[in-house]
């Protein structure tokens, strides 16, 4: 059974007390964030969504599997849905069917450059952020048109930055 | 008397005279994190025996990836595999932790090696240690997870500086390990939410010992120098 949006509101305090449902039965209470003014968190029957009744997803791009699957879990761990892809081409599928707010990737995959000049060449995609996790990294270093973040824990002050 | 001219085991466990003979040979070098000492495919000409320093043995795939295989601190010398006459090197030499060696020019070493049978037996102990490690890390590489090698390199690493902060940067341990800097990151982040490690911008920090132990695989073992008595840093 799908949440509805119109009986679906509780206030986020009562949100961040209440256990969601992540991947593979894992449940766990979401941590408060303060910073996430962006995006106003609303729990109903363990479902995380956006006041807009849209889901905050990541799209993780590593082809990679080990990676992907750690990097799934820290990105599940900041109380995020996540999809998976492999590819530039994979990502592109999934982002036809379903909308994204963020793409997670790293400088090493094989088809970086490809996935960087076709989201930039896209007319919708043009505008999703890219983020690459880099603990050596400055703060706002950029790599490219991608942001890098120094902890996957930053991706939520980022995306309220991001969207005022 | 040779422990207060060098920290470097293989050279204060000479006998006085043999090491009498060798060390007008030695010289005093200060060496530097991510300074390359050998090429793979050239003659060494110095051999190092680390003191403070820590010494990576790569192996360099013609795709760029690279890899440690060996890693030799102030236990040995680097590196064992250039004791064989004028034959290039297979590996490349890189600092992973700079500090002070001391080096000998390779052709002065060899023919202190011919004449002297103390250091003939010496090196031939080192030498099956050196295996040892090269063997027991070639089974750590495609049994064991990355956690698991990452936990037993910081170990190997720490016991040979005998501190808990190491200066090195994901890109370099990345290379180290042979896997891309991503999973190192994901590997160190998950590592320090666990309370094992700190890591800041190159600085990372043994916060509990004990628990990276038990991280690491049964590898670490095998492959332990000089292990500390003591479980977790102060």
């Amino acid at each position: 059974m799908g949440p509805s949006p119109s009986t679906a509101l509780i206030t986020p305090r009562i949100c961040e007390s209440l256990p969601v449902q992540y991947g593979k039965g894992q449940t766990r209470t979401p941590r408060p964030d303060k910073r996430l003014e962006g995006f106003v968190r609303i729990c109903w029957e363990g479902v995380l969504m956006e006041e807009s009744g849209q889901f905050p997803t990541i799209l993780i791009v590593e082809d990679i599997d080990w990676i992907r699957s750690s990097m799934r879990k820290a990105v599940e761990r900041e109380g995020f849905r996540v999809a998976e892809a492999r590819s530039d081409a994979e990502a592109f599928e999934f982002a036809e069917l379903q909308s994204i707010h963020l793409i997670l990737t790293e400088e090493e995959l094989p088809t970086f450059k490809t996935l960087m000049t076709r989201l930039r060449e896209h007319p919708t995609f043009s505008s999703i952020p890219v983020v690459i996790v880099n603990p050596d990294a400055e703060d706002g270093t950029r790599l490219g048109e991608a942001y890098v973040l120094a902890d996957y824990a930053d991706i939520s002050s980022f995306l309220s930055v991001l969207h005022g | 008397m040779k422990e207060m001219l060098t920290t470097n085991k293989l050279l204060s466990r000479l006998r006085d005279v043999e090491f009498a003979r060798l060390m007008p040979l030695l010289q005093p070098v200060s060496l530097s994190a991510g300074e390359r000492l050998s090429e793979a495919g050239q003659a060494a000409r110095f051999i190092y025996f680390p003191e403070s320093c820590v010494i990576s043995c790569q192996a360099n795939m013609e795709d760029g990836k690279s890899a440690e295989v060996g890693i030799i601190g102030f236990e040995g010398l680097a590196d064992i595999t250039a004791l064989n006459g004028s034959r290039p090197a297979v590996h490349s030499l890189n600092v992973s932790i700079g500090g002070s060696a001391l080096r000998v020019r390779k052709d002065d070493f060899e023919r202190e090696l011919r004449r002297s049978e103390g250091l003939q037996q010496s090196l031939l102990g080192y030498s099956a240690e050196y295996v040892t490690q090269l063997s027991q890390r070639s089974a750590c590489a495609i049994f064991h997870q990355v956690e698991q090698r990452f936990a037993v390199w910081l170990l190997l690493l720490a016991d040979r500086i005998k501190e808990a902060v190491i200066q090195i940067t994901q890109e370099r341990t990345a290379d180290h390990l042979g896997v891309r800097r991503a999973g190192v990151t994901v590997v160190a982040l998950h590592m320090q939410a666990a309370g094992a490690i700190s890591y800041k911008r190159g600085n990372l920090r043994i916060t509990n010992r004990e628990m990276l132990e038990a991280m690491a695989c049964e590898c670490y073992g095998t492959l332990a120098v000089d292990r500390p008595h003591h479980t977790t840093y102060m």
